[in-house]
């Protein structure tokens, strides 16, 4: 326990450290890493935390986020000789979480879904996302605000806003990461990631308003 | 208003000093003069305190464990989303064919059907088939008549395990699609009863995947429009450029099949598609004339994916129709299986 904190105080003082300290650190956490059993599960238990609440506030499931997190490691086990280290490693490492996070919605997505054809379908459902986020009687997050959860709101609006400006706002206002390291995970310029980040704030904002 | 509409956007990224020194002016010139944005900038920043004060989600107390088994070899906790359909449809299913046996004299009550068409044997198409026919549960199994209504019983996995499947390639597209179309041959009755799904009485045709079926017919010969099953002239199936993280390279190599499909009726007119391929996939649904004109298509617009359910409305088809399901792989390839046909209401 208190040598997982220990790691846990450095990874902390590597990220408000010097980016060389921050080299280092993850230069000594990856040779031992790659030396064997030990020094793998040092890393796990330095990152395992990390990965499994970005895969929860992703995903919004416990479970579904416990598989990405497994998985999260078997890839990094795998890949970990071939990391050049272009970046720090806790952004490779949001960078498979994000990923894997993705795939592991779009495989949910498609079993939840339920399409109609045209004939049945109604003005509701030709209505865009956007027309529908803003209305308040559309969405669960209302509904939550309605219930007087500010929680639960906030979690729902979240999980409302599209894929692409949810997965930008939780990195930079949840996991407080700067705009180039949101801008690696997500491969995205820096550009989109500020415009998405607005964006995604911006429905948050109106969603949540009555909170605010 | 207008200069609203301009500035209002580009307030979160005032809110972190994200803007140039041109659009931070024009923003601070604008918030001066304008109550409204005053307030939301005031929200933006209430907004980031509170998302930056949710609480850390509690990792589980085994999660770690599991990450350590998992390095050390040791399977996923798997939770496949069909095995647990099936199993519940095997399970009624059973209830059903207890039901018929014990009254099988007694034809009346038909709200539920589980239907399996009679194939004739591969040899006689030229196609092989992968399941050998003493396994192939959707093959009667004896000189049973239709009328005689002798049920043969299977779990759902297995029958869909053994079910002769409708694997094509691009090229070889035209040649199974004319085996393929679905027949109006007497149907052998696997069970049949009462079955409560989703609190609505339905009825469940479980369809085989036999693309020989059509050299046992009796039915007029039909004429498909293959080019629906040739992606390089279907913009919308022409997925061979895409690739997907996670998917590993030998699992992409590997041609698409169906590992499962059935179709159940919800409804007048109304029918619930579901279906699972051993590859993550793309479908096209295709509401087929009984002269295999195409009446009407639907593209899933859906990421790819392994599991697949769609729910269509046939209100609009005027006569009896099949449903043919064409699925696309992440490298082109292609499969296609049909149901039967199914009877205009």
């Amino acid at each position: 326990m208190v040598f997982y904190l220990r790691e846990q105080i450095l990874l902390l003082f590597s990220r408000i450290a010097s980016p060389g300290s921050e080299r280092e650190t993850d230069q000594r956490i990856i040779q031992e890493a790659l030396s064997g059993d030990p020094g793998f599960e040092k890393l796990v238990k330095t990152y395992e935390q990390m990965v499994y609440r970005v895969a929860y506030r992703f995903l919004n499931n416990e479970t579904d986020a416990a598989d990405v997190a497994q998985e999260v490691f078997i890839r990094v086990h795998k890949s970990l000789s071939q990391f050049r280290g272009d970046s720090a490693l806790s952004t490779w490492i949001y960078t498979i979480t994000a990923n894997l996070s993705r795939n592991a919605i779009r495989s949910k997505k498609n079993r939840a879904k339920v399409q109609v054809l045209a004939p049945q379908m109604g003005e509701d459902d030709r209505r865009s996302f956007w027309d529908k986020v803003t209305d308040k009687k559309a969405v669960s997050s209302s509904r939550k605000i309605e219930s007087g959860d500010m929680r639960e709101a906030i979690q729902a609006a979240l999980a409302e806003l599209p894929p692409d400006f949810r997965e930008a706002v939780i990195l930079r206002d949840l996991e407080d990461l700067d705009y180039e390291e949101i801008a690696k995970v997500l491969k995205a310029g820096v550009g989109t990631i500020k415009s998405r980040i607005s964006r995604g704030r911006s429905l948050l904002r109106e969603q949540l308003k009555d909170w605010l | 208003m207008k200069d609203c509409q301009k500035t209002h956007p580009l307030l979160p990224l005032y809110q972190e000093n994200q803007l140039s020194a041109r659009e931070k002016a024009a923003v601070e010139k604008h918030i001066k003069g304008c109550p409204d944005a005053r307030e939301e900038l005031k929200q933006l920043e209430r907004l980031g305190k509170t998302l930056k004060s949710i609480p850390e989600p509690k990792m589980p107390n085994d999660l770690h464990d599991k990450i350590m088994g998992r390095l050390h070899g040791k399977p996923p906790d798997v939770k496949p989303f069909w095995p647990r359909a099936s199993w519940g449809l095997a399970a009624a299913a059973s209830l059903a064919f207890v039901f018929f046996v014990q009254n099988s004299e007694s034809p009346g009550n038909k709200n539920f059907e589980i239907v399996l068409k009679p194939t004739s044997p591969a040899s006689s198409t030229g196609v092989s088939s992968p399941v050998p026919p003493e396994l192939d549960m959707t093959k009667p199994q004896t000189n049973r008549s239709a009328n005689q209504q002798i049920a043969l019983y299977a779990p759902m996995q297995e029958i869909t395990a053994k079910a002769n499947q409708t694997q094509v390639s691009s090229s070889d597209n035209a040649v199974l699609a004319q085996q393929a179309v679905p027949v109006t041959a007497p149907p052998v009755v696997l069970a049949m009863g009462s079955i409560e799904r989703s609190k609505k009485k339905a009825m469940v045709e479980n369809r085989n995947f036999d693309a020989n079926a059509s050299a046992a017919s009796s039915a007029p010969p039909v004429s498909l429009n293959t080019e629906q099953n040739d992606s390089s002239n279907n913009p919308d199936l022409a997925y061979n450029t895409r690739s997907v993280e996670g998917v590993p390279p030998d699992v992409q190599n590997t041609k698409p099949i169906f590992n499962q499909f059935e179709t159940i009726k919800i409804g007048p007119d109304k029918y619930q598609l579901n279906w699972e391929t051993n590859l993550v996939t793309k479908g096209q649904i295709l509401i087929l004339d009984s002269t295999g004109n195409t009446l009407q298509a639907i593209t899933e617009n859906t990421p790819f994916a392994y599991d697949h359910q769609m729910m269509i409305d046939t209100s609009n088809v005027n006569a009896d129709f099949s449903i043919k399901v064409l699925v696309n792989d992440l490298n082109g390839n292609a499969a296609v299986t049909f149901s039967n046909i199914l009877k205009h209401q």
